[in-house]
């Protein structure tokens, strides 16, 4: 390629990361933020229809991206939508916070903490009994009368402590068996990793490392994922990390991300390699927060949705969005992580949780195991609140589960000021300080930026309560508040902050068409729900507890998640957040080879129930598009506040 | 086998409602009628009490009725063209109710004035004794205006004033609430909606005892298998207990049955079906027994020739139901 300047290239700089890059004249800015490595927001994908991926073009020329999402002001100030934005001339991009998807360091604590939470989980392995282990062995020195071969001694030592098992060993562990037997004086660690009836040795090494054994156990969300450090000697958590799923940038759903990977030749790979590279990011944090050579770590378990399951594999997810869909793999065997340039040990191993089908991923049998509900002697139900909403009840006899879409307004998308929940976003509406003023908080005290799940979640209660929206979820322009305005559209909004309070820099709003959105997300789940028990001719009451996990871990409010219907109303006793159990599943099933087995029988013995062709689903989903419900006698408390506070 | 060992057992009975109020109860009425209060699958008296009668209203429109068909202005005769005269008329068949279309202040019609329907509802109050029904023209910006003024104009009459939609409900039910009345609650014939309606008014204060229930009404030929089924699914619930479905249910059959074909066309247009002049009073009389049998409250009629049928029909059945 010539250097000297091409009339067709002009240079994008990015900050504040402060990296710049050539593209041709013509080329979108988020063209050039993806050259660059930068994330910017965009959940379409860039089809310029979410509005996210707000930058600021400082110098320099660009040509469109005004048209939509943004504000006078906003484009006054230089505001353009990186994805429609064409690049004219050399150019300065400013990339505010609010649109940059990587969290800057104390988002992350925030992010890992919200995201981890597992303390609710009530198992614990049955015994130490991790997928790959370390033995310290010393093997007999050869004579000649005891003149078995090397592999023979190994085999034996190893029965000694085991008992006798079926082993088998790759070519590269076995040439290396001859010197790590002699080079320490017949002492030796073997590891070895399980393999359903086989037992296979990944790796012998001279001297003994057995206590040198460590496991990430990871998430992998469509929209987060988290890794959490264990080390398989003693069972302990170490220490957690997490980060936004880089594959956003291709849509903020698994479908769309499907249909990027069948219309893109090298899609797929190109999907793999992020994941694959945000799951080494994250390992490669743990592993310097610990100091840990990669070679400490033997082993990889992932909990994952189908897709995701798919994309890191690197297995082709087309079929799964098309009739009658079918998934490659549900139930992928241990593969060598570094296969799949996994950073960890070259000789360690990767186990998925099983699938159930192609909605329903190793997440969701995760999270069965993780709350014991395939022990349970009553049935229990799980609900697992994400951008598909997943619904599973059973006992220790039988379990059904299904899959509903119901979108990611929760998950601050599809909605006008909605964020993930990440610095600066309300987490908490508590009503009303006296006249006018919301009262809220925000996550790490900063200046509001926008709405996430939990705090959607309050404001429509408390909008509800107080009139503001009526049970059909209509906003009420004659409610009386000075904070109802009609936007550019001509529908009504509700203003939850004015830009300058709190430090607000533009105005948060929630507009008719977010409580639609939300709308439907919340009746997506508990029609999900009630389908699933009336096809078991179960009612609530036969559910001796609900078990709610997700990424709101403990910071939903119950009572506001009841009286919006998101939830059924059942007395809070009988009602437990389990927090994140897709990563609480992934380490149990680390640690112990027994519960690797449970998580196979579970995806097993789960029948799914496919809600589209449910001719109850749609009537179930009207009913439940309604605040808190259509059949208020299943929403008994909210029945009685309501008549209370009249 | 004793039939009234098939019954059911209902946990719950339809609520019982009465509209008008006479002279002792704050009105002018010379009698008011009270309906509801079933607790059997219709008719079937040995399931549980039967209740009341369904009554019936007779439909006429405050601009008069020259623009309905032929039969029915024959059928009034010159008084149609008087909204007081034909209200005298229509009274005169012995209704249980009288309903006020207020058709007159639809915009495409004659587009009158708040003030002017507020003086119609006025006049035939003091023409006639019976209780009223008071309907807007569906038009809902219009009604939001009059339909306020014609409340005021009837207050502590107890009419039935309708209809409060899921997207417009506020204006209405704040007027029903303010000046005694009853309330219509109209759903697009999804059991769904018609209980979001009943939500809807309960929230804004108004009692869910005091709220007829209209599941929208089709003519026989039209979709009338349909409407009866939503009704006896309406029915169903509401007797097992589920409160916002133990409204009576109101028919608005006479403005349905008088679009059919069948019920205006001439015996040219459909040889084999008999004159137009018998022909259309039983298509509307046939179309409103079918829905005595799905369990209506109430039912809107046009024709003399239907009412006399349906008053016929309602009474064979009562007889009959009370005797099990």
């Amino acid at each position: 390629m010539s250097k000297t300047p091409d009339i067709n290239t002009v240079s994008v700089s990015f900050a504040p990361m402060d990296i710049t890059v050539s593209v041709e004249l013509g080329a979108t800015i988020l063209d050039a933020a993806r050259k660059a490595g930068i994330i910017v927001e965009s959940l379409c994908g860039g089809d310029g229809v979410c509005g996210k991926c707000r930058v600021i073009a400082r110098r320099g020329l660009v040509e469109g991206g005004t048209a939509n999402f943004l504000s006078r002001e906003e484009i006054r100030e230089g505001y353009v939508l990186a994805c429609e934005a064409r690049v004219q001339s050399d150019l300065l991009v400013e990339v505010p916070q609010v649109s940059q998807m990587r969290p800057r360091p104390r988002e992350v604590d925030i992010a890992e903490q919200r995201l981890s939470e597992d303390m609710a989980l009530q198992r614990q392995p049955a015994k130490l009994n991790p997928l790959v282990h370390k033995y310290g062995l010393e093997l007999s020195k050869p004579t000649l009368e005891n003149n078995g071969a090397d592999l023979d001694r190994l085999v034996h030592a190893l029965g000694k402590i085991n008992g006798t098992g079926e082993y088998q060993m790759g070519l590269k562990a076995t040439r290396s068996l001859a010197s790590a037997v002699r080079s320490a004086n017949g002492h030796v660690t073997a590891t070895t990793a399980y393999r359903g009836p086989l037992t296979e040795i990944t790796d012998v090494v001279a001297g003994d490392s057995s206590k040198v054994n460590f496991a990430v156990a990871i998430d992998v969300g469509t929209t987060s994922v988290v890794a959490h450090l264990v080390d398989l000697t003693t069972g302990q958590t170490l220490g957690a990390s997490a980060k936004y799923n880089g594959q956003a940038v291709y849509g903020a759903d698994v479908i769309r991300r499907i249909m990027y990977c069948s219309e893109q030749p090298d899609g797929l790979m190109q999907l793999h390699a992020i994941i694959i590279d945000d799951i080494n990011t994250l390992i490669q944090e743990l592993r310097e927060r610990f100091r840990l050579a990669p070679k400490c770590i033997s082993l990889a378990v992932i909990a994952a949705n189908t897709t995701m399951v798919h994309t890191i594999l690197g297995l082709d997810p087309s079929y799964i969005r098309r009739e009658p869909y079918v998934g490659v793999a549900y139930q992928p065997p241990p593969f060598r992580a570094a296969e799949l340039g996994i950073s960890i040990d070259p000789r360690g191993l990767l186990y998925c949780l099983p699938c159930v089908s192609s909605f329903v991923g190793g997440d969701i049998t995760a999270g069965i195991l993780a709350a014991g509900m395939h022990e349970s002697d009553e049935p229990r139900m799980l609900i697992d609140i994400g951008t598909n909403g997943e619904i599973a009840i059973g006992n220790k006899d039988w379990m059904v589960c299904a899959s509903a879409s119901a979108g990611p307004a929760f998950e601050g998308t599809g909605t006008r000021d909605g964020m993930r929940a990440m610095r600066g976003a309300i987490d908490h509406v508590r009503g009303w300080y006296g006249g006018d003023t919301l009262s809220f908080s925000t996550i790490g005290d900063a200046a509001p930026n926008g709405i996430c799940g939990t705090g959607y979640i309050d404001l429509l209660s408390h909008l509800l309560r107080v009139g503001v929206i009526d049970k059909m979820g209509r906003l009420n322009m004659s409610c009386g508040s000075d904070r109802m305005r009609v936007n550019a559209d001509g529908t009504p909004e509700f203003v939850v902050v004015r830009a300058g309070e709190k430090g607000a820099h533009r105005d948060l709003a929630v507009s008719q068409d977010d409580v639609a959105n939300l709308t439907r997300t919340k009746a997506a789940v508990y029609a999900a729900s009630k389908v699933l028990l009336n096809s078991l001719g179960l009612s609530r009451s036969d559910i001796k507890e609900i078990l709610v996990a997700g990424a709101f871990g403990y910071h939903l409010d119950l009572e506001n998640a009841v009286a919006i219907g998101l939830l059924p109303d059942i007395p809070g006793e009988s009602l437990r957040f389990v927090g994140n159990t897709s990563v609480a599943g992934a380490k149990l099933v680390a640690l112990s080879r027994e519960r690797y087995q449970e998580s196979q029988d579970i995806s097993r013995a789960i029948t799914y129930f496919e809600l589209s062709t449910s001719p109850i689903f749609m009537e179930e989903f009207t009913s439940a598009c309604f605040f808190p419900h259509t059949h208020i006698e299943e929403f008994p408390s909210v029945k009685i506040e309501a008549v209370g506070g009249r | 086998m004793n039939p009234s060992e098939l019954s059911l057992g209902w946990k719950a009975a339809v609520n019982e409602v009465v509209i008008g109020a006479t002279a002792a109860e704050g009105g002018t009425r010379g009698k008011t009628v009270k309906i509801g209060g079933s607790q059997c699958v219709p008719w079937l008296g040995f399931d549980g009490p039967v209740g009341h009668r369904p009554a019936l209203a007779i439909e006429i429109w405050d601009c008069g009725g020259s623009s309905w068909v032929e039969q029915l202005q024959e059928a009034y005769g010159a008084s149609i063209s008087d909204p007081v005269e034909w209200a005298k008329a229509a009274a005169a068949l012995n209704p249980d109710l009288l309903c006020l279309r207020m058709m007159g202040t639809h915009p495409s019609m004659d587009d009158s004035s708040p003030a002017e329907a507020a003086e119609k509802v006025r006049a035939i109050l003091a023409a006639v004794d019976i209780p009223l029904m008071i309907w807007g023209c569906d038009v809902d910006e219009k009604d939001n205006v009059v339909l306020p003024k014609c409340s005021e104009a009837a207050k502590g009459e107890n009419c039935l004033l309708g209809s409060a939609k899921e997207k417009n409900y506020r204006t209405l039910v704040a007027s029903c609430l303010a000046d005694g009345h009853k309330l219509i609650a109209e759903s697009p014939l999804d059991i769904n909606i018609a209980k979001q309606v009943n939500i809807l008014a309960n929230d804004v204060g108004y009692p869910l005892e005091n709220i007829i229930i209209y599941p929208t009404t089709a003519a026989l030929g039209y979709g009338s298998e349909y409407v009866f089924s939503i009704m006896e699914r309406g029915r169903l619930a509401g007797l097992s207990g589920d409160k916002l479905l133990q409204q009576p249910v109101l028919c608005d059959v006479g403005s349905q049955a008088w679009r059919a074909k069948e019920a205006v066309a001439s015996e040219d247009a459909l040889p084999g079906l008999g004159a137009p002049k018998e022909r259309g009073p039983l298509w509307e009389a046939l179309s409103a027994t079918n829905y005595l049998q799905a369990g209506a409250d109430l039912i809107v009629l046009r024709h003399p020739e239907a009412i006399r049928t349906v008053q016929q029909s309602i009474e064979r059945l009562y007889q009959t139901a009370v005797a099990q």
